[in-house]
């Protein structure tokens, strides 16, 4: 395998759009995605389109890439059609990643796009319950919140979380969003405000969870070839390792576990190397569980860093320097590669009134998506090393 | 011929005029799986089929979610949990009779419920699997 360069990444602001189609949005981000990286856009070699809910909220079930790319103008080339649920845009990396990495082609882009905000909130919430397993889980009437829930309480009960400890990484998200102009909320948030909003499955409250947003991010991966005759800073993706969930034992290692370990190893660092970090934060809380899970800190020891500030930005490991799925918004499809995306930027030096200083060189991303057997369905576990 | 079927496919089955779990056991490693596999995915060997394996009804609360909102046909509040069955198998379901839901607390001793969720096409009933905890009275 050959290293692979993020040549080029863009994204649209996260929202609710009643105005604009998943095609609007999707030419936005992939055009903006050329344009950074300074590539010509016929020489565009593969294409990876991740979505996960289309096919239940527009009936496009089928073929969602092929009638995309065609509003991009991206004709011809293989096209293929990537959902893992809210990990699809990661999914989408990964493909575009081994692509590259294996000399099929030089050049590849993953697009990841979703449009939930459809005029009919039963059809948008019907479509996200799509990610469980429908004959089991699913007919028990599993709700992704109480999932987090559970695993928040067992947290708590075995490590002393609070629920200040909790909260703050929402107000923490918020603080970061309201400064990133892609962020669907901008708001900042208190932690009394968090806990007095509204309950939705103890201790998860209404201000700890993402909310529903359309939006598409999308990342130009390349061969050292191409970055060379390119004026580009150098983004190498040192690792991109995806697992899948297993029917665990009671006292196995999880699926974040297992996937970082995997991914540390194939970049050659450890946990202490990370400088910044983009975590899936469906539901705030997750966050702290995250900051062990990855091995950034040891079990039980993430209350301690959100209370000293570890991971705000200033701090000295930044997580969710753009807001994360709380308060930049999470629409599934793109979620991951707008992950790449903020760590692109920060990697370069680019993020703005939110750039972590100095400049970071080894930048995390961690995304999940589904549920299957008690576990994430789909974690991808990116590791970009600025070179 | 039967006269219900079970809401989540091939999880129940009646033993000695009981409605129990049924899950299954690898014939190598004899680890228990519910609801039942087809092939251990520790072994992944199909020269013996696995072997049914009725569970007992007891296990205790590993955790659980009181959760204000809930999928359709599902009432407020929603109680989900992951539930550790005597036979080492964690299972999601759902918690019911629980009364004051300050109450629930994780370890609890649960007790299996088969709960009728509606009837069929055919006017079979449709039965699925709940806990009810065990509250030791002081």
């Amino acid at each position: 395998m050959r290293p692979v360069y993020v040549l080029g990444v863009g994204m649209t602001k996260f929202g609710k759009y009643i105005e604009k189609s998943l095609k609007d949005l999707s030419f936005e981000a992939a055009w903006n995605a050329i344009h950074d990286s300074g590539i010509i856009a016929n020489e565009i070699e593969m294409a990876f389109f991740a979505n996960a809910y289309a096919g239940l909220i527009t009936g496009q079930e089928s073929i969602r890439g092929q009638t995309v790319f065609r509003e991009i103008g991206l004709m011809g080339i293989p096209i293929f059609n990537i959902e893992n649920a809210c990990a699809s845009g990661s999914s989408a990396f990964y493909l575009a990643h081994l692509a590259v990495a294996s000399g099929q082609v030089d050049i590849a882009l993953a697009l990841g796009a979703e449009k939930l905000f459809c005029g009919d909130l039963n059809k948008s919430l019907h479509a996200l319950s799509t990610s469980s397993d429908l004959d089991i889980e699913g007919r028990m009437g599993m709700l992704f919140a109480g999932i987090y829930s559970m695993r928040v309480r067992n947290h708590m009960e075995k490590y002393g979380l609070t629920k200040e400890q909790l909260a703050k990484v929402a107000v923490k998200n918020h603080d970061h969003g309201a400064l990133n102009p892609y962020a669907q909320y901008r708001n900042r948030v208190s932690v009394d405000e968090v806990l007095e909003s509204r309950m939705i499955a103890d201790p998860i409250t209404l201000l700890m969870t993402c909310p529903m947003g359309d939006g598409a991010a999308a990342v130009i991966v390349g061969s050292e070839n191409v970055l060379s005759r390119l004026n580009q800073r150098a983004v190498r993706a040192a690792s991109t390792v995806l697992q899948t969930a297993r029917i665990s034992k009671i006292g196995d290692k999880g699926i974040v576990e297992r996937t970082s370990k995997e991914a540390y190893d194939k970049a050659g660092i450890s946990p202490k190397d990370v400088n910044v970090a983009e975590l899936h934060d469906a539901v705030a809380p997750i966050e702290l569980l995250l900051y062990e899970q990855l091995g950034l800190c040891k079990p039980g020891e993430s209350g301690h860093w959100i209370d000293e500030g570890v991971t705000w930005i200033g701090g000295s490991l930044p997580a969710n320097p753009s807001g994360g799925l709380s308060s930049k918004g999470h629409p599934a499809g793109a979620t991951g590669l707008a992950q790449i995306t903020e760590l692109v930027w920060q990697l370069r030096g680019e993020a703005g009134e939110r750039q972590v200083k100095p400049i970071p060189k080894f930048a995390l991303a961690e995304n999940g998506g589904g549920n299957v057997a008690g576990e994430t369905a789909a974690v991808a576990i990116h590791i970009l090393i600025r070179e | 011929m039967k006269k219900w079927v079970p809401e989540v496919p091939n999880t129940l089955g009646e033993y000695r005029g009981e409605i129990r779990l049924i899950g299954s056991e690898c014939p190598f490693c004899k680890r228990v799986f519910f609801p039942a596999v087809k092939i251990c995915p520790d072994c992944l060997d199909d020269s013996q089929p696995m072997k049914k394996k009725i569970l007992k009804n007891n296990g205790k609360i590993f955790s659980f979610s009181i959760a204000q909102v809930a999928p359709p046909g599902f009432e407020i509040p929603h109680v989900q949990a992951y539930i550790d069955l005597d036979e080492g198998v964690r299972v999601f379901s759902l918690i019911i009779d629980y009364g004051d839901p300050g109450r629930l607390r994780t370890w609890l001793s649960v007790k299996l419920e088969i709960v009728r969720v509606g009837e069929n096409e055919e006017g079979k009933e449709r039965l699925t699997y709940c806990f009810r905890p065990i509250f030791e009275e002081n």
